[in-house]
């Protein structure tokens, strides 16, 4: 059953979200029925890193499970260039000038140790001025997957756009969601985006633990306040999405859901160094 | 006594609550007393990472830690968490620094 892609050619991440989310319910339908794929990309004319992580996060997890998944590439030659560059969907070892390629990892991967390569091999990429914002903000993200998630299947990645002055970082899981978690845990709240809030604002699962709940908070500041930059949160129905000077925006995806977590973060180059610890306290 | 190389366990960078668990597992085992930490080549770890290092280090009570060689950095984030312990109450009774960085927090 041939699946095709049909992305939004705006720089709208929620646009690109929504448009993936449809993409994987119909990949999810055919896996359950064993059915092979084939995911035409021959008319997708521009990819956020976001949707290239979400559909190839999707696409590895589903591997080697005695179904063929084929590719028809896409005819414009950048987008063709990008996801091989990137190692769409399955990940590769190569390193790019500004991106780090996709790379995935499994519950019983050593996280610690993934993503201290993956900063190892970003280090040089990143603008100076950055100091230890990615780290803190990688570390803080990728701790939350590990401890509250129960993640079978994770993928990574990150690109610093230099003309355009930002750097993406993408962040997704195919655990319990944050919605789940909370509601396993008692946790009350009515629409997901709510769940999501909850969360940003320190609401944990780890009750009687009061020195927790800082992690997404505090990545909050550091990404909105000092970096002017966007944070998007997509958890099952809900997104959730932070940009400078203004309201968080809600949104909840009738049709499609998210099966875990996706994080998102755009951050601008900054024209001094930052300092993050202020933000911390 | 015994000397601990911490880049050795963890790289450079310590990101996750899990590997400082694992950590505290291992060094559980050892015959060793007194264990000297020596965080020299670590020149990042979390704010998550710090709360788990100082919950554990509070736990093993048959252990004595020294920690020596801290980066700018990595003093940087041990004064954050202590900083948050102060405002919500907590104190960690072997937290070998704490009486100083309480007095300068």
């Amino acid at each position: 059953m041939v699946i095709k892609i049909i992305l939004s050619e705006s720089d709208d991440p929620i646009k690109h979200i929504e448009g993936c989310l449809d993409i994987i319910h119909r990949i999810e339908n055919l896996y359950e029925k064993k059915e092979n794929i084939a995911l035409d990309f021959s008319e997708v004319s521009w990819i956020l890193p976001c949707s290239a992580l979400l559909l190839g996060g999707k696409i590895d997890e589903i591997k080697n499970q005695n179904i063929k998944i084929n590719f028809i590439s896409p005819t414009n030659e950048k987008v063709k260039k990008y996801l091989l560059d990137i190692g769409f969907p399955f990940g590769t070892q190569e390193l790019g000038k500004t991106y780090h390629p996709i790379n995935h990892f499994g519950s019983k991967d050593n996280v610690n140790e993934k993503v201290n390569k993956l900063f190892h091999t970003m280090e040089d990429k990143i603008p100076k001025q950055f100091g230890v914002t990615i780290q803190y903000l990688l570390a803080e993200l990728t701790d939350n997957i590990e401890q509250h998630s129960h993640f079978t299947h994770s993928s990574i990645m990150a690109q610093f756009f230099p003309h355009k002055n930002y750097i993406d970082i993408g962040i997704l899981d195919n655990g319990l969601s944050i919605p789940k978690v909370f509601e396993d845990n008692g946790i009350p709240f009515s629409e997901d985006f709510e769940a999501i809030e909850k969360a940003m604002a320190g609401v944990t699962t780890k009750k009687g633990d009061i020195s927790r709940g800082f992690g997404l908070q505090s990545t909050k500041k550091i990404v909105r306040d000092l970096c002017d930059g966007e944070l998007h949160i997509i958890s099952r129905h809900g997104a959730l999405i932070f940009e400078p000077n203004s309201f968080s925006k809600k949104y909840k995806f009738i049709n499609n859901s998210l099966k875990g977590t996706l994080i998102y973060i755009r951050l601008k180059t900054p024209s001094k160094d930052l300092n993050i610890y202020p933000y911390l306290e | 006594m015994i000397r601990l190389d911490m880049s050795k366990h963890f790289g450079s960078k310590i990101f996750t609550r899990n590997t400082i668990s694992s950590f505290f597992k291992e060094i559980k085992d050892l015959k060793e007393n007194k264990i000297v930490l020596d965080f020299k080549k670590i020149d990042f770890i979390s704010r998550s990472c710090v709360d788990e290092y100082l919950k554990l280090k509070e736990k093993l009570k048959s252990k004595v830690f020294i920690e020596e060689n801290l980066s700018e950095e990595v003093q940087s984030m041990f004064k954050i968490v202590r900083h948050q312990y102060k405002s919500l109450g907590l104190i960690y009774l072997r937290d070998s620094l704490r009486d100083e960085d309480y007095l300068t927090a």
